[in-house]
């Protein structure tokens, strides 16, 4: 009897609910306008989900949380911000998406355990890249070069649409032309060595609080054969050219703009595939090379420390980690404990003949501190 | 010898005399009181203090006005098991002296206890919400009342002053089964934001089977024998009627005020208080019930609800009551006061880390005595006359106000399915509850 009146239910409701008739007089309350949202979003209707979910919160509704109670003896978790992200990032209104994911983070109301915990970080991430993105777009047309460069870096370590990020890049360096000076190295090669620009100019001296006696690199003429990215554009020609070298692909993952997204189908970043995780490996590698010529030890350190914990990291990577640490104790930012340990992933790095060229890159500081010959 | 021989016959005499119209005096003697409880084992534990906060699917018997309150459609489904203790006049002799011959050795009234009790579901319903929000109807199934009395008395002594010899009422037994179950809908429509009215219609089946019997004794003194049967009258009835419901509901969030009226339907039965006399027919009329309650939200865990309920028992007395009387001319000599029910009662959220709370709820009701009573200013017509009015007044004196104490509990078992649990205690009634309240419809 209970099974049959529940069959019933379910059909009746399942039936009337595509048919819900406009709402002129809303006599409804908060818990219901936020049914009417959870629902809108579930048919992909993203504007009404908008209005209800926003009645619901104009309607006395209690704080969002977990266990929260709805109506009678009802509780429920209660995440506005999630089903109004999901709309506005179908709506295409990424700021705001944004936003509200991230309030969804602040209140801690998806974790691991929640079933829409994937699809919320991934469109959380997407969301988070289309504003990175926007916002370098307008850098780029504000000619704000080093904002672009950071945005898409920051954009890139999303590891969202790596194609619309290089395509972003080529904006900025349409063809190869004197890369800029970096802003914030605070490591930089030696003048006379290799290919990095003839005379130092312009450059800024001194990491803040760091000591480094070595001086900056002016911007020099790019090497024609480099083609820098925006991201490295903040280096040095041949620092781009040293890290170029090594990167094949960016991984592939692309956003579905074409269909809509919704709480349980499939916007969140491509999983990579084993062809190309090689191509992420070789990205978070590059994106921390980055980092360390950008001055950024600490996240160079933390990234370079997380793909050297993998069994199949590069020499390059430990190298580079090695190099990340000596700079943080050259700026008073790690112990001298941590120079052991750069010095072993320095030998963990083998034979490092084949970066030679990275290692005319470092800093002499640097070198004298690994004992880098 | 000679003294107690001349009592003992003077005494048979009088038992002989009074034969034929005992029957009609049976079943009146033994006290009937309902109790119109609302359905669920949340009302139930919260003393039964619902009208003002109607707010899960078995508003749709307590206060319909409240369904609008629901998110969702709903299916619950309540067990209820209940036992009533009911006093009669078992034996005893209630004026004279006793002899310490046979059965007569009780210096005043003894009385017995007729305990029913009864288990099943109580009620279920389903609820359908609109998508709009705006209205919603329902169906439901609640056994209003259950009544399932057995008794035997052995007959109690009397002895009016001044006259030379005692007398004995002829020792009865009887039964009475009463069933009252509806079928209703009901439906809800919210007129503003913060107002809704509900009305309903329900269909009851109605089922009384009552049987009282005389029976005889072998010496004046001696146990009764019911294998000799002086009289013997019946009750019965088996019918359907519908009665209506209405309710409103004023929603301000933290705090709620509803009103209900729900008409008692009425019922065809017959009485019949000696085969070889006419059944008289009747009716059976459930008594209407007002509400009038108010819930607040002290705190985010405190709700505090408080209900006053107006049941017009005089109902009862018409027809049901008197037919029994007619045959000693008391029949306007009965009656059940009207009951002014006051219901408070209160829930608090136990706050769990991670996990919905569990919600303990304690409430308290006043019952006002709702028995039949019986008082006569007229003056006895004969002895007999006499014996009956002062048996009668002892027989329905019984009846008094009652404190039920109530609590329960109720707990998410996820997020579709509550259960809640409530037991409702008094001196003579107990009641437990237990109910399953399922939200169907597509899970957001």
């Amino acid at each position: 009897m209970l099974h049959l009146l529940l069959v019933s239910a379910l059909a009746i409701q399942s039936a009337a609910q595509s048919a819900a008739p406009p709402r002129r007089n809303d006599t409804r309350t908060w818990y219901q306008a936020y049914a009417d949202g959870q629902r809108d979003v579930q048919q992909g209707r993203w504007q009404a989900a908008v209005d209800d979910i926003q009645a619901a919160l104009a309607k006395g509704a209690p704080r969002p949380g977990r266990n929260v109670n709805f109506y009678g003896d009802v509780v429920r978790d209660f995440n506005p911000d999630y089903y109004l992200g999901t709309a506005y990032f179908n709506l295409k209104r990424y700021g705001e998406a944004d936003a509200a994911f991230e309030r969804v983070r602040q209140a801690r109301l998806m974790t691991e355990r929640d079933a829409d915990y994937k699809n919320f970080t991934g469109l959380a991430s997407n969301a988070k890249f289309e504003v990175l993105f926007g916002q370098a777009e307008d850098a780029i047309q504000k000619n704000q070069i080093d904002e672009a460069k950071k945005l898409i870096v920051e954009a890139g370590a999303l590891k969202v649409d790596p194609q619309r990020l290089n395509k972003l890049e080529a904006k900025i360096f349409p063809n190869p032309g004197p890369a800029r000076a970096p802003q914030n190295a605070d490591v930089s090669p030696p003048p006379a060595s290799g290919d990095r620009g003839a005379a130092p100019s312009g450059s800024a001296t001194g990491a803040a609080g760091a000591g480094d006696p070595s001086t900056r690199s002016a911007s020099g003429a790019a090497p024609p054969s480099a083609s820098p990215s925006p991201a490295t554009s903040g280096l040095t020609p041949a620092q781009v050219a040293a890290l170029e070298a090594p990167v094949t692909a960016r991984a592939k993952p692309r956003l579905p703009t074409a269909s809509p997204v919704r709480p349980g189908t499939a916007n969140r970043p491509n999983p990579p595939s084993a062809a190309s995780s090689q191509d992420v490996s070789a990205v978070r590698e590059r994106t921390a090379i980055i980092d360390f010529y950008s001055g950024q030890y600490e996240a160079a350190a933390t990234q370079l420390s997380a793909i050297a914990a993998s069994a199949t990291a590069s020499s390059r990577a430990r190298f580079y980690l090695a190099c990340s640490r000596a700079a943080l104790i050259l700026t008073g930012k790690a112990d001298a404990a941590t120079l052991d340990d750069a010095r072993r992933q320095l030998a963990l790095a083998g034979d490092t003949a084949a970066l030679s060229n990275d290692k005319t890159l470092v800093s002499p500081r640097i070198r004298q501190v690994l004992r880098l010959q | 010898m000679i003294r107690f021989a001349t009592t003992t016959a003077a005494a048979c005499l009088a038992l002989a005399l009074s034969a034929g119209r005992v029957g009609a005096q049976t079943g009146v003697q033994i006290p009937l009181q309902f109790d119109f409880l609302n359905p669920g084992a949340k009302s139930l534990a919260l003393g039964g203090a619902f009208v003002g906060l109607a707010d899960d699917a078995t508003a749709t018997f307590a206060n319909p006005a409240g369904l609008t309150l629901l998110g969702g459609s709903e299916v619950s489904v309540e067990f209820r098991g209940g036992r009533i203790d009911t006093e009669f006049l078992r034996a005893g002799r209630l004026s004279g002296t006793i002899t310490n011959i046979g059965t007569d050795t009780i210096q005043g009234p003894a009385f017995g206890d007729s305990t029913g009790t009864h288990s099943g579901i109580g009620y279920l319903s389903f609820v359908y919400a609109h998508p709009s929000h705006r209205w919603v109807v329902a169906a439901y199934r609640h056994e209003l009342a259950r009544i399932d009395q057995g008794f035997t008395s052995n007959g109690v002594f009397q002895q009016e002053p001044g006259f030379f010899t005692s007398s004995r009422d002829s020792p009865q037994t009887g039964t009475r089964e009463v069933s009252i179950t509806g079928y209703g809908v009901s439906g809800s429509v919210k007129l503003r934001p913060d107002l809704s009215v509900g009305a309903g219609l329900a269909i009851y089946t109605f089922t009384l089977d009552s049987l009282f019997r005389r029976g005889d004794v072998g010496g004046f003194f001696d146990a009764p024998n019911f294998d000799v049967q002086f009289g013997r009258a019946t009750q019965s009835g088996d019918d359907t009627a519908a009665a209506p419901i209405v309710g409103v509901l004023w929603d301000r969030g933290r705090a709620r005020v509803g009103a209900m009226f729900r008409k008692g339907a009425s019922f065809a039965m017959s009485t019949q208080d000696a085969p070889a006399n006419p059944v008289v027919d009747g009716r059976f009329r459930v008594p209407d019930t007002l509400g009038v309650g108010a819930s607040i939200r002290v705190k985010p865990q405190l709700i505090v609800a408080g209900e006053v309920t107006y049941i017009s028992y005089c109902r009862l007395v018409t027809d049901f009551i008197v037919d029994q009387a007619q045959g000693f001319g008391h029949a306007a000599d009965f009656s059940i006061d009207n009951g002014t029910e006051v219901h408070v009662g209160a829930q608090y959220a136990v706050q769990r880390q991670g996990r919905s709370p569990i919600r303990l709820r304690a409430g308290a009701w006043f019952d006002p005595d709702h028995s039949v009573h019986f008082a006569t200013n007229r003056p006895p017509l004969n002895i007999s006359d006499k014996e009956f009015v002062e048996r009668i007044s002892v027989a329905l004196s019984r009846g008094k106000n009652q404190l039920h104490a109530t609590g329960g509990v109720g707990i998410n078992l996820s997020s579709r399915f509550e259960f809640n649990a409530g037991v409702d205690i008094a001196s003579t009634h107990q009641v437990i509850s237990a109910s399953i309240i399922a939200h169907v419809g597509k899970e957001n």
